[in-house]
């Protein structure tokens, strides 16, 4: 509602009628769509459909795409992970085919053990376990949390420190003010 | 006709500071990369520094002053025809003025999304907000605080946004986010030391998140951006960052955040020709989205911006790939950008892709991984009004379906 008055407001000085009025129905849009958020990218069906075929819970959804995917972030080149290509001759060739995943899971057979480690695909996936080789674990979670900081490898810290350093190195040798006067944020 | 400067006032010559030198050697010779800009084909008016515009050294974000009287003046239809500046150019079209030394902003996006059907999948149509962000700027004496804080819905298994994330929902729920948050200190005018969660400085800072380029560098604007300490400097023809990347701090838990460093560097040939490179090496313990232990990833790239003339302008980068269990790849992209009248632009995109062949397995070549996957946009982009511009844009890649999107943007 800000947006809108102010955008009529400001409009009206120099804006003839037509140009006001689209304004503020853009503006009522906008504050309409921000009301009514409904979705923010892709639809990544496919982990809660193995949920809803096997009757699990798994955490982290996102983190179960590399089960076919070799990238969390999906797309139709990464899909060739093992279990990916034992469903494909299956029925499931393409991304956004709910209907082709269901039917290629209910043509897997019992026994089929994609990666080879001696366990049955389906029992994987009804343990939340990755058919496609090693168990995922949860996996990454987001969200601040910056406390929770694991144990991490001696060249980590040592590149966090160097960035210390030349940080604090930059800061010491740090010249006066320089003459110009800043008028405000940035170099207008 | 009030006469704009375009590239603000000359900087006085200094010393080459040390600081540099020093952040270089660290570098290891890696420190060669573009400064990018959100509305790179400005170079085609002779804008070829983004600070004038941006209060991030390389584009992006928030808006200067000078940044929002160009926006009203050369983005949009109708621009020309202000005798002087606009107050309705300014934070919400002038009704709120800011103190002289904060800048605030915000984009708001509205997407139409049309997915084209296959056999046994009909066509899909959705509509979602993309964007609702604030931002701010500002300064104090030699120092500088820059924010944006956003919310969005997520969708449970998108990977998407989540980066940026704040809060802990993991699953359909409204987020909350914050791409960049930072502390900032003018060394000279011409260098800016920035901590805190910045942008990657790494090739064209184009708006399009999901072209191959920046998604498979993972240096869009949208989500993938890292906590770290970065060094901006801009002298004459030349102008670089360099930022040590210690992870993002909003991935849990610390076994999937990627350090390194990266780093931009370009020279402007003319007003109107620039061309740089990009280099980053990152390593983490598990790759957040491979899952690949031990995974280091090296990017390098060329990149250029020609403004033809006033009124077409030429961009494009190309990025050598190479990360932990794949052959090598690339990608890239060339975009020609047309603006018949003020603030209508035709654009047309050719994008390529290769991530590289998987070593651990018996996997064929694809497109995409092991051979070349090309794409297409055709755009067009309306800068209608002050502030507020119109896309659409239809997006042809092999391997994949049409995707239509149309998208209004505001820009408060």
């Amino acid at each position: 509602m800000i947006i809108a008055t102010v955008s009529a407001k400001t409009a009206s000085a120099r804006r003839p009628g037509p140009a006001r009025s689209l304004r503020r129905w853009v503006a009522l849009g906008a504050l309409w769509g921000a009301l009514h958020t409904t979705e923010a990218s892709a639809t990544p069906d496919y982990p809660l459909v193995l949920d809803a075929t096997f009757g699990t819970q798994c955490p982290n959804p996102n983190s179960r795409c590399v089960i076919c995917h070799t990238s969390a972030r999906g797309g139709q080149a990464t899909a060739v992970r093992p279990f990916a290509r034992t469903l494909r001759p299956l029925g499931l060739t393409r991304g956004r085919d709910v209907g082709a995943l269901q039917g290629a899971l209910a043509a897997l057979s019992d026994t089929t053990d994609s990666d080879d480690d001696g366990a049955p695909d389906k029992e994987e996936l009804m343990m939340c376990g990755n058919p496609s080789g090693e168990d995922l674990g949860v996996g990454p979670e987001y969200g601040c949390d910056g406390a929770r900081l694991a144990p991490v490898a001696s060249d980590d810290s040592a590149l966090a420190l160097i960035s210390l350093l030349v940080a604090s190195a930059i800061v010491r040798r740090r010249r006066a003010p320089a003459t110009s006067t800043r008028t405000s944020t940035g170099r207008d | 006709m009030v006469e704009l400067g375009k590239n603000a006032e000359p900087m006085p010559r200094l010393a080459f500071p040390r600081f540099l030198l020093v952040l270089t050697i660290l570098g290891g010779g890696l420190a060669y990369g573009d400064p990018a800009y959100a509305y790179a084909w400005m170079i085609k008016h002779g804008f070829s520094k983004c600070g004038s515009c941006h209060t991030d050294p390389s584009g992006g974000e928030t808006l200067t002053k000078m940044g929002r009287i160009e926006s009203q003046h050369l983005l949009s239809t109708g621009g020309d025809s202000f005798d002087m500046p606009s107050k309705s150019a300014q934070f919400l079209w002038g009704a709120i003025e800011e103190p002289e030394n904060i800048r605030l902003g915000g984009s708001y996006r509205h997407m139409l999304l049309y997915t084209a059907p296959v056999p046994t999948v009909p066509s899909t149509v959705r509509h979602f907000p993309m964007q609702l962000d604030l931002y701010g700027s500002g300064t104090f004496g030699n120092f500088v605080l820059g924010a944006s804080l956003g919310v969005a819905r997520g969708i449970e298994g998108a990977t998407h946004v989540r980066g940026a994330q704040l809060n802990r929902e993991a699953g359909d729920g409204f987020i909350l986010l914050s791409r960049s948050h930072y502390l900032g200190l003018w060394l000279t005018d011409e260098a800016l030391l920035r901590v805190g969660r910045l942008n990657l400085p790494f090739g064209v800072r184009i708006p399009e998140h999901v072209m191959w380029t920046r998604e498979s560098t993972r240096t869009d604007r949208e989500s993938d951006q890292q906590h770290g300490a970065s060094l901006a400097y801009q002298r004459g023809r030349w102008r670089t960052e360099a930022m040590i990347v210690i992870g993002n701090f909003q991935v849990n838990p610390d076994r999937y955040r990627e350090r390194g460093i990266t780093a931009s560097l370009e020279y402007l040939f003319t007003p109107k020709l620039a061309l740089g490179g990009s280099a980053l090496v990152t390593r983490a313990q598990e790759d957040a989205f491979t899952r690949v232990e031990n995974a280091v990833r090296y990017v390098y790239g060329i990149n250029g911006r020609y403004g033809l003339s006033p009124d077409f302008s030429l961009l494009g980068e190309f990025d050598l790939l190479h990360e932990q269990g794949r052959d090598r790849g690339y990608t890239g992209f060339l975009q020609a950008d047309y603006e018949p009248w003020r603030g209508l632009h035709f654009m047309v995109t050719g994008e390529v892709l290769d991530q590289g062949l998987l070593q651990d397995s018996d996997t064929l070549a694809v497109r995409g991984a092991g051979a070349a996957r090309y794409g297409s946009w055709i755009s067009i982009n309306w800068f209608l009004a002050t502030h507020l511009d119109l896309r659409i844009d239809g997006v042809m890649r092999q391997d994949d379906v049409f995707h239509g999107q149309a998208q209004a943007h505001i820009y408060f």
